[in-house]
C-alpha cells in the first residue's frame, strides 16, 4: 500500500530554553485528514509541538514541514493553521461575529462575503443565534465552540488543538468531545490534538503519539497503544485505571522461564529470556476476584470495594504491592479479607527493568 | 447583654469618629466653596452676605487669566499625551520582550524618580532647558515633567500588560495579523481601562504641578494657572480674595470632575498594592 | 536525515514583539528618562563641586571647588540658625515625624479600618473628602488653607473658640506646627486606601475566627491584623516619608516663615538656588537630599523584598 506524502512532518525538532530540553529530537509524519493526538502528563512537552507547529516557537534544531512545504522560517501569520488555545483567547471588546470574522478580515476578504462565511461556520458550530453577543455575555460550551469556529473560518490547511476541553465541566466535556470528532471528520481536516486525558485522546485520535519528558515514546492507533504499550510508561497511562504492575524477576528454569513475584509465580514454558528484575504488568479488567483458591490465583487480601454503577472496583494487596481489578457485576460482590486472584494468563505483559516491553 | 451593650458602644465611637474625620477633610474646603461667590469675600467661611457671580465673570473677562488656564490645560494636556503614549508603548515592550533583568530595572527607576523629585533635581534641569533652549516654553515644562513621571507610569501599566493573557496575542498572530495589527485590533482595546487610568492620573499631576513651571516659566503670558494666581493681589501685596477664591475653584473643579468620573467608571481603589504615587 | 548533533542555536522568535519593533516602543521612554531624570541625576553630583551660579564669578568660568559647597551647609558654631542647613533639617525632621510617621500612616490606618468591611454613605462621604484633600491641586488648598488658619478670620480659630480657647496666631505662634497639620490633611488618603486595600485582602475568615475565639477589639489588630499588614505598614511608612521629605506645598503656606521657622530642605534648596542663583551651593544641598531619599527608598526595597505575605 503507497502511503501518502504526510501533511505535516516534524523531523528531528528539538527545542531548548535555557537549560531545559522541552522538545528532545522528535519526529512525527502526520497524515492528511488524519485526527492525530499528542498525549502526555504535564511538562513532557506536548504543548511546546503544538507551538512549534503553530510558529509561536522556533526551533532549535530541526525541520518543519506543512503541505509539503517547509514553514520552519515562516512565522505564524503565514502558516495557514487555525489553532484553538485552552482559554480560548476570545477577544473580550470584539463580538463573537467579530472575533470569528477576525482572520477573514485580516485577509482583507470584502465584507459581504466574511458575513456569509462567518454564518455559515457558526451555524455549523450551533452558535449563529449568538454571533452579536460579547464572550463574557455566553456559557463555557459556546465561548469554547466560538473559538473552534474562529479557527476554521479560514479553512486553514491544519487544526492545532490546545487542551481545548479542559476548561469544561465533564458532562459538556463529553459531549464536546463527539461533537468535535464529528465535525473533524465531516470537515477532512488535519488535526493535531493536545491532552493529557488519555480517554480524550483514545476516543477522538486516529492515531495517538505518546510523548514523555519531551520525548516520542509511542505511536499508533488508540487500541495499538492500548493492547501493545512498548513500554510501562505507555502502558501505565493509557486505562483508567492504569495497568497494574508488580514488580519481580527472571529466573532460568529446566523448561523455559519463571517470573517470580512477591507471593506468586509463574512459569513460562519454552520461552527463554535474560535472568535479573523485571515487571509484570495486567490491566484490571482482565482479572477476577474469587473466593477459593483454584489452579491459577494469586492470594490476596480485599482492601476496598468501590461501587461505580456500572462495575465496582476492587482494590487488593498482593504481597506488599496494590492492585486494581474491574468487576462487572449486578450484585455486590461478597468478599472479605483473604481472597484469591485469578488473571487472564493470556493478556499478562512483562517489562523489563528500563520499562521496555519483552513480553509479547 | 454586656456584649450587646460593648457593640452599641462601639459602633456609636465608630460613627462619632466618622463625622470627626469628615468635618476634619471638609472643613478647610469650605471656603473654596463660599468665598468665590461673595462680593465682599474675606477669610471667614460664611454664607454670601451678597450672593453673585460677578467675581468669575471678572475672570473670564481677564484675558490674561484666561490664558494662564488654557496654558494648564496645554501643560497637563501635552504630558498626560507624552505620559500616556510613551509609558504604555515601553510597559508593553518590557512586558513582552525578553529583556534580562527587566524587573530590577523597573525597580531602579521608580527609585530613581522618587529620589531626583521636588527641588532636587531643579538646578540641573534649569541648567539643561537652558542649555537646550527649552527655558520658558510649555514645551520644556513638559518634557521634564513626563521625564519625572514615567517610570512610576511604566510600573503603573507594566501591571494591566501582564494581566492580558498572551494568548490573545498569539491568537492574533495565527489569524494572519502583523504585530502592528495585532496591537491596534488586540492589545490597545483591552488595555483602554488601564491607559484610561493612567492618561488621567498623569494629567491630574500634571495640572498641580507647581515647582516646575515656577522654575522654567518666566514670561507672563505663558504662566499657567498656579502661577497667574499670585497676579491677584494688590500693589501692596495682599491677594484680592474675591478673585484669588474663585480662581482657585475653577482651577480645582476638573480635578474634582476627574476624581467623580474615575469614581464612578472604576471605584477610586487601590487593587491590592501599590497603585499610583501621589504628594 | 543524519542526526545533527545537538547544539545552542541563538534563540529566535517570531512571538508576539519582534525585537526590533520592542526596541522601538522602548525608546521614546528611555530617551526621557536619561535626559531628564537620570543625566539630571549625574549632573547635579558634578554640579555640587563647582562654584556654578547665575551672577558672579561662578556664572562666566565655573570652577571645582571640591568640597567647600557641602563644608559651607555643617559650619559647626552657625549650622543650626535660622535660615542655615542645619535648621531645614530639624525643621524637616520634626516635620516628617510630626505628619508622615506619627500623622497619616496612623489616621489613615484607624480610618481604614473603622470603615473596614462597612458600607453605606458616611464611608463614601469621607473616602471621597479624603481623597479629594489629596489630589486637589496645591496652590488651591494652600489658599484654603491660608484662610483656614488666619488668626482673625479663620474657621479653626472659630471652631477652637467655640470650645473656649482664645484666637491662636498660627502663622506667628505654631508654623511648624501648622505644616504638620496641613501636611497630615493632605496626605492621609494614600494610607487610607493602602490599607482599605490590604484589609480587604485578609480573608473574612481571620475575622471570624477572631470574633469566635472572642477577641477584643485591640487584641484582634495587635495579633492577628497587624502581622497581616505588616508590608503594607512599611510600604506606608516608607513612601509616606519620602514625599514628605521631598514636599514643596507647604511654601505657598507658610513660605518657611517666620524667620524660616518652618523651613523645611526643599524650601531651603529653593532659596538658595532661586533666589540666591547659587546653583552650586544648592546643588550640594540637594545631592545631600537626595542621598537621603536614597537610603529610604532602598530601605523600602529591602523591606519589600524580604516580605511577601499571601
Amino acid at each position: 500500500m503507497t502511503r501518502q506524502k504526510p501533511h505535516v512532518q516534524l523531523c528531528s525538532v528539538s527545542k531548548v530554553f535555557g537549560k531545559v530540553i522541552a522538545v528532545n529530537d522528535v519526529t512525527l509524519d502526520i497524515d492528511n485528514t488524519e485526527f492525530f493526538a499528542l498525549l502526555g502528563p504535564s511538562g513532557c512537552g506536548k504543548t511546546t509541538t503544538l507551538r512549534l507547529i503553530a510558529g509561536l516557537e522556533r526551533p532549535t534544531k530541526g525541520r518543519i514541514f506543512i503541505a509539503g512545504r517547509d514553514v520552519t522560517d515562516l512565522p505564524p501569520q503565514e502558516r495557514d493553521v487555525g489553532m484553538v488555545f485552552q482559554d480560548y483567547a476570545l477577544y473580550p471588546h470584539m463580538t463573537l461575529f467579530e472575533n470569528i470574522a477576525y482572520p477573514l478580515r485580516i485577509r482583507k476578504m470584502p465584507p459581504k462575503q466574511i458575513a456569509a462565511r462567518v454564518h455559515e461556520v457558526a451555524s455549523h458550530l450551533l452558535i449563529d443565534d449568538l454571533l452579536a453577543r460579547l464572550p463574557s455575555q455566553v456559557s463555557g460550551g459556546q465561548q469554547q465552540r466560538a473559538a473552534v469556529a474562529r479557527a476554521l473560518v479560514h479553512a486553514p490547511k491544519v487544526f492545532l488543538f490546545d487542551e481545548p476541553l479542559s476548561n469544561l465541566d465533564a458532562k459538556l466535556r463529553l459531549e464536546a468531545r463527539a461533537f468535535l470528532k464529528h465535525l473533524q471528520k465531516e470537515l477532512g481536516v488535519t488535526t493535531i490534538y493536545v491532552t493529557h486525558d488519555q480517554a480524550e485522546a483514545m476516543a477522538m485520535a486516529d492515531r495517538i503519539g505518546v510523548m514523555f519528558e519531551g520525548r516520542i515514546i509511542q505511536v499508533g492507533t488508540p487500541l495499538e497503544l492500548y493492547r501493545f504499550p512498548n513500554s510501562k510508561e505507555v502502558a501505565a497511562f493509557l486505562g483508567n485505571p492504569p495497568m497494574n504492575i508488580l514488580p519481580g524477576c527472571f529466573k532460568r528454569s529446566s523448561n523455559g522461564c519463571e517470573f517470580v513475584g512477591s507471593v506468586f509465580s509463574i512459569l513460562f514454558e519454552n520461552l527463554q529470556f535474560e535472568e535479573g528484575d523485571v515487571y509484570l504488568g495486567f490491566r484490571p479488567e482482565h482479572a477476577k476476584v474469587v473466593n477459593a483458591p483454584s489452579k491459577f490465583s494469586i492470594p490476596a487480601r480485599l482492601h476496598t470495594i468501590q461501587p461505580l454503577g456500572s462495575e465496582f472496583l476492587l482494590t487488593l494487596e498482593v504481597g506488599r504491592d496494590t492492585i486494581s481489578v474491574r468487576m462487572f457485576s449486578e450484585e455486590e460482590p461478597k468478599f472479605v479479607g483473604k481472597v484469591w486472584l485469578e488473571l487472564d494468563v493470556n493478556k499478562i505483559y512483562i517489562f523489563d527493568k528500563e520499562g521496555k516491553r519483552i513480553f509479547p | 447583654m454586656r456584649v450587646k451593650a460593648r457593640k452599641w458602644g462601639y459602633k456609636l465611637f465608630i460613627v462619632l469618629f466618622s463625622l470627626f474625620i469628615l468635618f476634619f477633610f471638609v472643613l478647610p474646603l469650605l471656603w473654596l466653596l463660599t468665598a468665590p461667590f461673595d462680593t465682599k469675600a474675606t477669610l471667614r467661611v460664611s454664607l454670601p452676605s451678597t450672593f453673585t457671580f460677578n467675581n468669575f465673570r471678572t475672570i473670564f473677562a481677564n484675558a490674561f487669566a484666561i490664558r494662564a488656564l488654557f496654558n494648564s490645560i496645554v501643560i497637563a494636556g501635552g504630558t498626560m499625551v507624552g505620559v500616556t503614549l510613551f509609558a504604555t508603548l515601553a510597559a508593553y515592550a518590557v512586558s513582552r520582550l525578553k529583556i534580562r533583568g527587566r524587573d530590577i530595572l523597573t525597580y531602579l527607576l521608580v527609585l530613581f524618580s522618587s529620589v531626583v523629585q521636588g527641588t532636587a533635581a531643579m538646578v540641573p534641569i534649569f541648567l539643561l532647558l537652558y542649555r537646550l533652549k527649552l527655558v520658558d516654553t510649555h514645551l520644556g515644562v513638559i518634557f521634564v515633567l513626563v521625564g519625572g513621571l514615567l517610570p512610576t507610569g511604566i510600573f503603573l501599566m507594566r501591571d494591566f500588560v501582564e494581566s492580558i493573557p498572551r494568548s490573545y496575542e498569539e491568537s492574533a498572530l495565527v489569524s494572519g495579523a502583523k504585530p502592528a495589527q495585532v496591537l491596534r485590533h488586540v492589545v490597545v482595546p483591552v488595555l483602554r481601562p488601564g491607559i484610561m487610568v493612567l492618561a488621567v492620573w498623569s494629567f491630574v499631576q500634571a495640572w498641580g504641578d507647581f515647582l516646575i513651571s515656577l522654575i522654567v516659566i518666566r514670561s507672563p503670558t505663558k504662566m499657567p494657572a498656579p502661577i497667574a494666581i499670585y497676579s491677584f493681589y494688590t500693589e501692596g501685596g495682599t491677594p484680592v480674595l474675591t478673585l484669588v477664591s474663585a480662581y482657585a475653584l475653577i482651577y480645582a473643579l476638573p480635578v474634582v470632575g476627574l476624581y467623580l468620573f474615575v469614581n464612578w467608571r472604576f471605584g477610586f481603589r487601590f487593587f491590592g498594592g501599590i497603585k499610583g504615587s501621589g504628594r | 536525515m543524519e542526526r545533527p548533533r545537538l547544539y545552542l542555536m541563538r534563540e529566535r522568535t517570531f512571538s508576539i514583539l519582534p525585537r526590533s519593533i520592542g526596541l522601538a516602543f522602548l525608546t521614546p521612554a528611555v530617551l526621557f528618562i536619561s535626559i531628564f531624570l537620570l543625566f539630571p541625576l549625574v549632573w547635579v553630583i558634578v554640579i555640587s563641586f563647582t562654584n556654578t551660579a547665575l551672577t558672579g564669578p561662578g556664572a562666566a568660568n565655573p570652577s571645582f571647588v571640591g568640597i567647600a559647597n557641602y563644608a559651607k551647609l555643617f559650619i559647626p558654631t552657625r549650622w543650626l540658625r535660622p535660615g542655615e542647613f542645619g535648621n531645614a533639617l530639624r525643621n524637616t525632621l520634626l516635620f516628617v515625624l510630626g505628619s508622615a510617621i506619627l500623622g497619616q500612616v496612623p489616621l489613615g490606618l484607624s480610618i481604614a479600618l473603622a470603615f473596614h468591611r462597612r458600607k453605606g454613605l458616611l464611608r463614601e462621604l469621607v473616602f471621597s473628602a479624603a481623597t479629594i484633600a489629596w489630589i486637589l491641586p496645591g496652590v488651591a488648598v494652600a489658599f484654603a488653607w491660608i484662610a483656614f488658619l488666619d488668626r482673625d478670620f479663620g474657621t479653626l480659630n472659630t471652631i477652637l473658640g467655640f470650645l473656649g480657647i482664645p484666637r491662636i496666631d498660627w502663622y506667628f505662634s505654631y508654623p511648624l506646627y501648622a505644616i504638620i497639620f496641613f501636611n497630615i490633611w493632605r496626605g492621609t488618603a494614600f494610607s487610607m486606601l493602602l490599607f482599605s486595600a490590604a484589609l480587604g485582602n485578609i480573608p473574612p475568615s481571620f475575622w471570624e475566627t477572631a470574633d469566635v475565639l472572642g477577641a477584643s477589639a485591640w487584641q484582634r489588630f495587635r495579633t492577628i491584623i497587624f502581622p497581616l499588614i505588616r508590608p503594607s505598614v512599611f510600604t506606608a511608612l516608607i513612601l509616606v516619608t519620602l514625599w514628605t521629605f521631598n514636599v514643596f506645598t507647604p511654601y505657598l503656606i507658610t513660605g518657611g516663615g517666620p524667620l524660616f521657622r518652618s523651613e523645611t530642605i526643599p524650601m531651603y534648596t529653593y532659596r538658595i538656588a532661586f533666589k540666591f542663583f547659587e546653583f552650586g551651593r544648592g546643588a550640594a544641598i540637594a545631592v545631600l537630599m537626595m542621598t537621603i531619599n536614597f537610603v529610604l527608598a532602598t530601605i523600602y526595597l529591602f523591606m519589600q523584598k524580604r516580605r511577601r505575605i499571601i
